[in-house]
């Protein structure tokens, strides 16, 4: 019995085996395994993927200063921005639009002087170093000021306000410490547009999560 | 590729515009550049406003220089580096940064805010000066008034009990004689450090106090100097001088700011409000009178005389008069027989009170008030008015 089964799947693989190899017995589909398939994306044709970054970070804000500095000749301004990035034309280019608040406040005496700056910036980035989980970008920001400064004695206070633009090369780097999260750092040196023309700096680090 | 092209620069537009408008915005062209927000006294003992004043002889308001001078800093200290205080070069400019508020200019930050301060401080008391007398324009006066150095955060070193220790809370007027050269005028504002209200540099009367000394210096020193004359020592003339330009300072400081206690809006212990009757006590007496070498304080008998000149203004309801009788006794100190014999200045406090009298003859009422004043705080010095 048992030799009867050998020869009856030996002659059977060969029936099979001399059957045309072309014939197509169901539609193609995806024949992977269960495991396979969970590690693959599900991609929607008609809503591609946007690799869209929200982004929250805090630091300094630095402004040349000939006459007096907190550090480098530069006067520090402490705050932070928040900001999205999304990629543009093609993937490693990202454009990233942010709202930052810094504030400085200087006193002697009784008299102060509190300077903010509310600042809506667009940066565009060209991501020139991917590897592992580290990615570093390189490119311009542009940052639109509106400051005020108040200035303040004992209870009198009084304040005025200006626009400014600012300019300038920016870098970022940008560390996955999950698929969704990364750690941030952004560095830019701006060039005010007004004259005489100032320079400020940023340094921000922050987290960023995928939307 | 080219539609996303079009649609990224229909994205880009509105950012275009919005730059566009907002760097026309950075350069608003309806300030007026002459009109600054400062720190000012109102009515009031110590109160302030704080708004826009016009400067007059402003020519750059970036660089805080102008007619009565250049506002300046110098990270480095003065005394250590006398070079710069003998030649006044390698002092910068106060980095100055402003914003708008309605037609004018105002300071953005604390190191404008004194820059600007300093600048109008000195100003009021040039046009002070000239509208006092009209026949004193200190511009004609000191023809290099526009290089005297204002100088902000000003670093040097006093010498106390043998150590030298960086100035603090203070504010000096000081003037450089140069070989050939016309007499460089400095203000300094120092740091503050202690003082928990109104910063020396920015109290319009501590400042007019300081330009008081410049006048006092080119208005009776400068020609004294000139005309080779000695000081005598019958009496305690040097001690007097000393306490005489304190004083007519510290009226002056009155005068700019119309708070006789506007000293105390930063030293509020202090023995400096004007309108506090004082007299020239046999202590106070003694302290002028002590030996040269000896610790004496000028701002204590100079503090008697504005005291008694800010009575005079009172009792007339004229301190304009008095301000301008004070101006022609800074020169006339050199003319007048009470003060001067020959080449040799001689005089006390009783001096010049007869000096002072003298030009207010030709207001017989005010000469009148002026003795009977006298008569009441000079003490001993009064004898013989």
């Amino acid at each position: 019995m048992r030799v009867l089964f050998l020869v009856v799947l030996i002659l059977g693989a060969e029936v099979f085996a001399k059957l045309p190899p072309a014939v197509p017995l169901l539609p193609p589909r995806d024949r992977g395994t269960a495991v396979a398939n969970s590690k693959k994306k599900i991609v929607n044709p008609k809503s591609p993927k946007v690799a869209l970054l929200a982004n929250v970070e805090m630091g300094t804000l630095l402004r040349r200063d000939e006459t007096s500095s907190d550090i480098l000749g530069m006067q520090l301004f402490l705050g932070g921005r928040a900001s999205v990035r999304f990629p543009i034309l093609i993937t490693s280019l990202y454009m990233k639009p942010s709202l930052g608040y810094f504030f400085k406040r200087q006193a002697e005496g009784t008299v102060s002087v509190v300077q903010q700056v509310i600042e809506g910036g667009l940066t565009l980035q060209y991501g020139i170093f991917e590897k592992n989980n580290l990615q570093w970008l390189l490119g311009l920001s542009n940052r639109f000021d509106y400051s005020i400064s108040n200035i303040r004695v004992y209870s009198q206070s009084t304040s005025g306000q200006a626009f400014r633009y600012r300019v300038g090369p920016s870098s970022g780097v940008h560390f996955s410490l999950s698929p969704e999260l990364k750690l941030t750092t952004d560095l830019e040196i701006t060039f005010s547009a007004s004259s005489p023309t100032r320079m400020f700096g940023g340094l921000t680090t922050g987290l960023a999560f995928d939307l | 590729m080219q539609c996303k092209l079009r649609k990224t620069t229909q994205f880009l537009n509105p950012w275009i515009f919005a730059l566009a408008f907002l760097a026309a915005c950075t350069q608003n062209s309806s300030v007026n550049s002459n009109r600054i927000v400062v720190i000012q006294p109102s009515q009031g003992h110590c109160q302030y406003t704080i708004a826009p004043a016009n400067f007059q002889t402003l020519e750059s308001y970036r660089e805080m220089r102008g007619k009565v001078g250049r506002v300046l800093y110098s990270s480095n200290n003065l005394d250590r580096n006398f070079d710069i205080l003998k030649t006044g070069l390698g002092l910068k400019p106060v980095d100055t940064d402003f914003v708008n508020f309605g037609d004018a200019l105002m300071p953005a930050n604390l190191d404008t805010l004194f820059a600007a301060s300093l600048y109008f401080s000195v100003e009021v008391g040039y046009l002070l000066a000239k509208s006092i007398d009209p026949a004193i324009d200190l511009s004609v006066v000191i023809p290099n008034l526009s290089d005297t150095r204002i100088v902000h955060h000003a670093k040097r070193l006093s010498n106390t009990n043998n150590s030298q220790k960086e100035i603090f809370d203070n504010a000096e007027y000081l003037s450089i004689a140069r070989t050939g050269l016309p007499t460089l005028n400095y203000f300094f504002s120092y740091p503050t450090q202690q003082i928990r209200e109104i910063p020396l540099g920015l109290n319009l009367g501590v400042m007019n106090h300081e330009f008081s000394h410049l006048i006092f210096q080119h208005l009776f020193y400068e020609p004294g100097i000139k005309r080779n004359l000695e000081v005598g020592t019958d009496k305690p003339t040097l001690n007097t001088l000393a306490a005489l330009d304190e004083g007519m300072a510290d009226y002056f400081g009155f005068l700019a700011t119309k708070d006789p206690g506007y000293f105390l809006c930063s030293f509020p212990q202090e023995n400096r409000d004007l309108s506090l009757p004082k007299s020239f006590s046999p202590q106070v007496i003694s302290r002028i009178e002590s030996s040269s070498g000896e610790y004496f304080d000028s701002h204590e008998g100079g503090a008697v005389w504005a005291s008694i000149q800010y009575e005079i203004g009172q009792t007339l309801g004229n301190h304009q008069l008095v301000g301008k009788s004070l101006l022609k006794l800074m020169s006339n100190i050199l003319e007048c027989p009470n003060t001067v014999r020959g080449n040799t200045l001689n005089f006390n406090f009783g001096d010049l009170a007869r000096c002072h009298q003298s030009i207010l003859s030709t207001n017989s009422q005010a000469q009148s008030v002026a003795r009977q004043i006298y008569l009441k705080y000079l003490g001993s010095y009064g004898a013989g008015l």
